[in-house]
């Protein structure tokens, strides 16, 4: 705690004012003590004296009031209960006296008389003592006089009955006996009467309240004793004795300890209580006017002694008032001084300072900073607070930069996102969720469950499949979802496809990016299909390649068996018949280069709908008549460029195909248009069975047929794919079962003439020049049958042969012999030297040196070349090009010559 | 007799020789009849015999034995040395009784006495003043042979659904007496269901009170039975004894013979003479109905113990109130003939040697196993010596007979007998109303409350505070409060 601070300044004052109130208060204490002492003195003083004084005048007019009952009792149980009710009052009268005299020191009036009353009431006290002894005295002899009476009954009763008895029943009694129970009966009969009598007296001498009616009382019991007594000896013997015991005891009662003795004293001693009692009334009464007036002076004495303590109090009171007050302002005025206006102006400083930074003033400086108080403390807090508040409402600004961003993104973003919570709930999601999976806004406004979802997809024939391409179901993957990161796909029966990631979130549940992969997954169908007929097309392409070279082989061999076999007619035939197998045989060799794309074309600008129109009754012709053929060609098209050879095999193979597809009966319609920018499709529509749609990946590869085994080759579509790729064009096959097949053929525009490399001339031109037949060749071939066969073919046509069978032996040839006049060289070869590069190299020191090129799969570098030969070489076109080529040599070189 | 109280009366009698030469005769004075005055006379005769004094009993009719008395004692011409009367009398002869010798009170004559008897007969405040020679109870006999018959008891079983067995209660009884009363026992005698006394003078009182006995004793209150001892309240006409009375009616109402009412002889002999399947009576009537002189039925009777009750009325509440199974109790009806001497008598000294003679046990056992004595068995010997009944009863009666005397004597609520001076006044006051009612004068609860009335009456002229005390005193209750 800092004894500078607000809280120090405001103890301070504090326990000064507690200090100042402590020291009024003890005045005040003071002043009251004095006050409780005054009153101690009158109320310990005056009070106990005028209370019992009082009381005893109370006690006083009571005892009058006693005397009067006393006077009035006639029964003793009301004479008792008068005696014990003064008897008390005289024990409470001495008490209260004793208490009186306590109070005083010396004896007033009051005390004086009181003890005049007490003394006449302790004399009456005693007479009421010996009062009420001689009261249960003879109260004790009416006892003993019942029982001698009972003792009489007792003892004469029986008699007397037994005497009625006979007296009463002359009928049953002899005379003589009646008279003697009569006779006898009389002073039985006396003595119970006397008996009664006596007893009766008795009892009224003891209720008896004068001396005068007690003594005439008392004679008349005399009187009766007497006669009893006197009837002792005429009683029945046998009673005598005990007859005389009960009458001695009535007569008893006549003496001095007898009853009437005894009620004569108690009367006399009640005289002589009411005598007390009147005197202690005089007393009392006395008393009452002394305490009448000790009361009135007791009062007074209270009021004057009230009236001092009232304006003790009064001026006590005032001055710790006063002192209190005066202790509050000074202590408010130095609160006020030190703390308050301070403290107040500073945190109007604060105040101020907070409304500026509300309004946005950054550099707002809170006042009072460098005070060492708590106001100083809240200050440098408050500054604090102000740099925090402006980080938090910079951090705030980009936290809503954020958020919007994030928003606008999930919003935007092409993908849809949504979120499952805990309970596989759906929480959260973008509009392109909804438009991805068709969902209106209503459909997921209830938070539906991944349950749910999932059998709306059901509905909607959607299937679910792992990145493996394994099926799976739904509800399956759900329950992944929640604990695993999660690739799937769900596939559309529209085709589309929708790659879901599921990640699960720390909260529990997952959340999921759903991306239309619909194209790309066409794109990646369509590329693997090319890939795959591209792959078909170069395996084909090898193929037809070597057995192009041995078919070369074969045939050159062939020409040479049939030349040199005139004379065999026999040999001669075989050898025929074997090259017409052979020229079959290279006639599918070229159709599968077609679909290799590796087919030799001449590409010229075609007519499209002239060609089609000029092929119309072919077709009918090879359609037959149950097909009608139908034509739907397009006005004003452009030429397109395509080697129209080709184009009409083509349009005959889809021609023929669709025949096939319609059991013999149907429509085909050839149609041509405008297709995308650059091309023009034909298109050929049948009404056939169609082909299933697992198939039509497949129509196009070699050998692939849906017709019987001995009904086609397999090589139709191959060929047409490859020669429309090979043009620079493209196919499409479209086809539903049971109603039919199109196929389009999308075939590029011709562009402006002499842009198309012309193809080699390989028409052989008239026969061999005699200046030519010398010439040296350079033949070159890795096969080695094939190069034994090209160089017997050109010796046969008189030329001089060197062969090598690689490029460096090559080099060495045309190094070593400079006469060789033309190089014919296969285009692969081993070795690391290529055709080309043995070309090149030959050029490079024989600038003038003749070229020929042969191959069966040139590639596009090859189909540039306008000397190549494509293998197998026709002998005479093999000739035919090596004569043009020297003969255009010569004419280089003997051209400076002329 | 033992041999102790043999020597006691031997020297008591030589020593009378020896001082009251020449012997003077003894009067005795007691009721008429066989019973009672029998044994006096005969014991008087050998008393002569054996000390020379005479001794000659005056014979006074029942009803006016009492009155004579207390005339003689009143006028003093009392001639009797000798007094034999029911104990009951006790209290209004006290005063002119002379004392019990205290030698003869101290002598194992007068300790062998059952306490029953001894106690409450023959004292009086304390002082002995008479002897007694009778011990009574009442009791119930029944003829066993008809009991027993087989026909009997199918046809009562028929009737009444239970087995034919001696009465337990008064309701039994009834059943009992009015299945029997006018049927023929099997020698062809008409019979009464039972014989009661309803004689005027014929103790017919005590058979009432034997009715009342059951009905009256409350086990939580008990001395209610004539008086509430608080009070002294007479309590003999609420609905108990209004009860009894009308049960007593009932059981007098059977065909008494030829004799009609019977007095407490008749009854006993009635039934001895095989009149009646049953009867209530002082223990006489087993000596009497065994005797083979006597009893046209020894050797066929059976004894039970006086009927009781379930019910029984709650003098406090007001109510009958039921108890789990019948009651029954006792009742030591008369108390028994006792014998005392004036005090006026000239020779009180003969007086008490004769009635110490008559009341040695040798004789006493003698009369009290001879029903026609009046005299019943008091002494404590008398219960315990069966073989000497049995030899006078039979072996079976014997038996039955000691044992329901046993048992009444030991039930600790059998019921004494009224004892407070007035005791014939009130009697006579009662048997006046139940006279009345049995001639048709009177309705028993009008009759029952006029004498209620009247004991009032007797009770305030004896004093209420002294008969208190004798009534609690008779009843075996303490002290009453002051």
């Amino acid at each position: 705690m800092k004894l500078r601070g607000i809280e120090g300044r405001l103890l301070l004052i504090v326990v000064l004012s507690t200090l100042a109130m402590l020291v009024a208060g003890l005045a005040a204490l003071r002043a009251l003590d004095e006050i409780g002492a005054a009153a101690e003195t009158v109320t310990g003083r005056e009070v106990p004296a005028v209370t019992a004084a009082m009381r005893l005048a109370r006690i006083g007019e009571r005892l009058q009031q006693r005397g009067a009952s006393l006077m009035a009792a006639t029964t003793p149980e009301a004479l008792s209960d008068a005696q014990a009710a003064i008897v008390t009052d005289i024990d409470a009268f001495t008490r209260e006296a004793a208490a009186l005299e306590a109070t005083q020191s010396e004896p007033g009036a009051v005390s004086i008389i009181s003890r005049e009353l007490a003394d006449h009431l302790n004399d009456l006290r005693e007479a009421l003592a010996t009062q009420a002894a001689l009261a249960a005295a003879v109260e004790f002899q009416q006892i003993q006089m019942l029982n001698e009476e009972n003792r009489v009954r007792q003892l004469i009763g029986p008699s007397i009955l037994a005497v009625e008895a006979i007296t009463s029943n002359l009928s049953t009694s002899d005379l003589a006996t009646y008279k003697t129970a009569v006779r006898s009966q009389g002073p039985l009969l006396s003595a119970e009467r006397l008996t009664n009598r006596a007893t009766a007296e008795f009892l009224l001498a003891a209720r008896s309240n004068t001396p005068e009616s007690l003594d005439e009382i008392r004679n008349s019991f005399s009187r009766t004793t007497t006669q009893l007594a006197g009837l002792e000896p005429v009683l029945p013997v046998g009673l005598q004795a005990e007859f005389h015991d009960a009458a001695a005891a009535f007569s008893g009662q006549l003496g001095d300890g007898g009853g009437f003795a005894l009620r004569a004293r108690e009367l006399a001693e009640r005289t002589a209580a009411e005598a007390a009692l009147a005197a202690s009334a005089e007393n009392a009464a006395r008393l009452k006017r002394a305490v009448d007036a000790q009361v009135l002076s007791a009062g007074r004495t209270m009021a004057n002694v009230t009236e001092t303590l009232r304006q003790t109090i009064l001026s006590t009171t005032t001055q710790f008032w006063m002192a209190g007050l005066a202790v509050i302002l000074i202590a408010g005025a130095v609160s006020y001084a030190l703390v308050i206006r301070p403290l107040s102006r500073n945190l109007a400083g604060v105040t101020t300072a907070m409304t500026r930074l509300a309004g946005g003033e950054k550099d707002t400086q809170v006042p009072g900073a460098e005070r060492r108080d708590e106001i100083g403390d809240l200050a440098r807090a408050f500054t604090v607070f102000k740099d925090n508040t402006f980080q938090m409402e910079q951090l705030d600004r980009q936290l809503t930069e954020r958020s919007n961003l994030l928003l606008a993104t999930f919003d935007t973003m092409k993908d849809g996102f949504s979120v499952f919570d805990q309970d596989r709930k759906l929480v959260a999601w973008n509009p392109q969720f909804l438009a991805l999976y068709g969902f209106d806004e209503a459909a997921v406004s209830g938070s539906p469950s991944i349950e749910e979802i999932n059998r709306m997809l059901e509905e909607r024939r959607v299937r679910a499949f792992l990145p493996n391409g394994g099926e799976t179901d739904l509800d399956t993957l759900s329950h992944r979802r929640l604990v695993l990161s999660q690739r799937h796909e769900l596939r559309f029966p529209d085709e589309k496809v929708l790659a879901l990631r599921s990640n699960p979130i720390p909260q529990g549940g997952f959340a999921t990016i759903h991306m239309d992969v619909s194209e790309q997954r066409q794109t990646e169908n369509q590329l693997l299909q090319a890939q795959k007929m591209e792959t078909v097309g170069q395996l084909t392409g090898g193929i037809a390649h070597d057995f192009n070279n041995i078919l070369a082989v074969i045939i050159g061999n062939l020409n040479i068996i049939a030349r040199e076999s005139d004379d065999k007619p026999a040999v001669r035939d075989r050898a025929d018949r074997a090259l017409g197998a052979a020229d079959r045989a290279a006639g599918l060799v070229s159709r599968l280069l077609a679909f290799s794309r590796r087919q030799r074309l001449a590409p010229e600008d075609v007519d499209l709908n002239a060609l089609v129109a000029g092929m119309s009754d072919l077709l009918e012709t090879s359609l037959g008549a149950d097909i009608s053929l139908e034509t739907n060609l397009a006005d004003a098209l452009p030429r397109v460029r395509v080697d129209p050879g080709p184009l009409e095999n083509a349009l005959m193979n889809l021609a023929i195909n669709a025949r096939d597809a319609m059991d013999g009966e149907g429509e085909i319609r050839i149609s041509t248009q405008s297709a995308e920018d650059g091309f023009v499709e034909l298109s050929v529509s049948d009404t056939g069975s169609g082909i299933p749609q697992d198939l039509l990946d497949q129509v196009f590869e070699p050998f692939f047929t849906t017709k019987p085994v001995d009904k086609g080759s397999g090589l139709g579509l191959s060929m047409v794919y490859g020669f429309v790729q090979q043009s620079g064009g493209t196919v499409a096959i479209d086809s539903t079962p049971e109603t039919g097949t199109r196929v389009g053929l999308r075939l590029p525009v011709a562009r402006a003439a002499g842009t198309t490399a012309e193809p080699v001339e390989t028409t052989p031109e008239n026969p061999e020049n005699e200046e030519l037949i010398d010439a040296c060749i350079l033949v070159v071939d890795d096969d080695t049958d094939l190069l034994e066969l090209t160089a017997d073919q050109l010796r046969g046509h008189g030329y001089a042969i060197v062969t090598a069978t690689d490029g460096a032996t090559a080099l060495e040839l045309l190094k070593e012999i400079p006469e060789i006049d033309l190089l014919y060289t296969d285009l692969a070869m081993p070795g690391g030297i290529s055709g080309f590069d043995l070309a090149e190299t030959a050029r490079e020191r024989r600038p003038d040196l003749p070229v020929l090129f042969t191959s069966g799969a040139p590639g596009e570098a090859g189909e540039r070349l306008k000397t190549l030969l494509r293998k197998p070489v026709q002998e005479d076109v093999l000739a035919a090009a090596v004569r043009a080529q020297l003969e255009a040599q010569r004419r280089r070189t003997s051209a400076p010559n002329i | 007799m033992s041999r102790i109280t043999g020597l006691f009366v031997a020297i008591v009698i030589f020593l009378a020789g020896l001082t009251q030469a020449p012997a003077q005769a003894v009067t005795v004075l007691t009721r008429d009849g066989g019973p009672i005055a029998g044994p006096a006379i005969r014991h008087g005769t050998t008393f002569s015999k054996a000390t020379g004094t005479d001794v000659r009993v005056i014979q006074r009719p029942f009803i006016g034995l009492y009155g004579e008395i207390m005339i003689g004692f009143v006028t003093g011409k009392t001639e009797a040395d000798v007094l034999i009367f029911p104990a009951a009398w006790l209290p209004d002869f006290a005063p002119y009784l002379s004392p019990v010798p205290e030698a003869l009170a101290e002598s194992p004559l007068v300790q062998g006495v059952h306490p029953t008897y001894r106690d409450s007969l023959m004292r009086w405040q304390g002082q002995w003043k008479a002897i007694t020679l009778d011990g009574d109870l009442h009791m119930g006999a029944y003829r066993r042979d008809l009991f027993d018959d087989p026909q009997t008891r199918q046809a009562f079983e028929q009737r009444y659904g239970r087995a034919l067995v001696p009465p337990r209660s008064w309701s039994d009884y009834e059943e009992i007496r009015a299945f029997f009363d006018g049927r023929r026992a099997p020698g062809g005698t008409h019979l009464s269901g039972t014989l009661e006394a309803s004689a005027e003078g014929g103790q017919r009182l005590w058979y009432l009170f034997s009715h009342a006995a059951a009905y009256t004793a409350h086990p939580d209150y008990p001395g209610h039975f004539f008086f509430d001892p608080d009070t002294m309240e007479p309590e003999i006409d609420n609905p108990a004894w209004q009860r009894a009375l009308r049960e007593f009616l009932t059981a007098v109402s059977s065909d008494q013979g030829p004799s009609g009412d019977l007095d407490s002889h008749g009854v006993r002999a009635g039934f001895a003479a095989g009149h009646s399947a049953m009867a209530i009576d002082w223990s006489d009537i087993g000596g009497v109905a065994t005797d083979p002189d006597t009893s046209a039925i020894e050797g066929s009777v059976g004894f039970f113990v006086l009927p009781g009750s379930q019910d029984v009325w709650n003098p406090k509440q007001g109510l009958w109130e039921t108890l789990p199974v019948p009651r029954q109790v006792p009742f030591l009806a008369f108390g028994g003939w006792i014998a005392g001497v004036p005090r006026a008598s000239a020779a009180p000294e003969q007086a008490w040697d004769f009635i110490a003679w008559m009341a040695a046990p040798e004789r006493a056992d003698r009369d009290v196993t001879n029903g026609a004595s009046g005299f019943n068995p008091y002494r404590l010997s008398q219960f315990e010596e069966h073989s000497r009944w049995s030899d006078i009863m039979g072996e079976d009666a014997a038996m039955d007979y000691l044992q329901v005397l046993r048992d009444s004597l030991s039930a600790p609520q059998t019921a004494p007998d009224l004892r407070i001076p007035g005791y014939p006044a009130y009697m006579a006051a009662l048997d006046a109303q139940v006279g009345a009612v049995m001639s048709g004068d009177a309705l028993p609860e009008d009759a029952l409350s006029a004498a209620a009335l009247e004991w009032e009456q007797i009770t305030d002229r004896l004093g209420r505070t002294s008969q208190r005390r004798h009534y609690r005193e008779a009843m075996g209750l303490g002290v009453p409060a002051p």
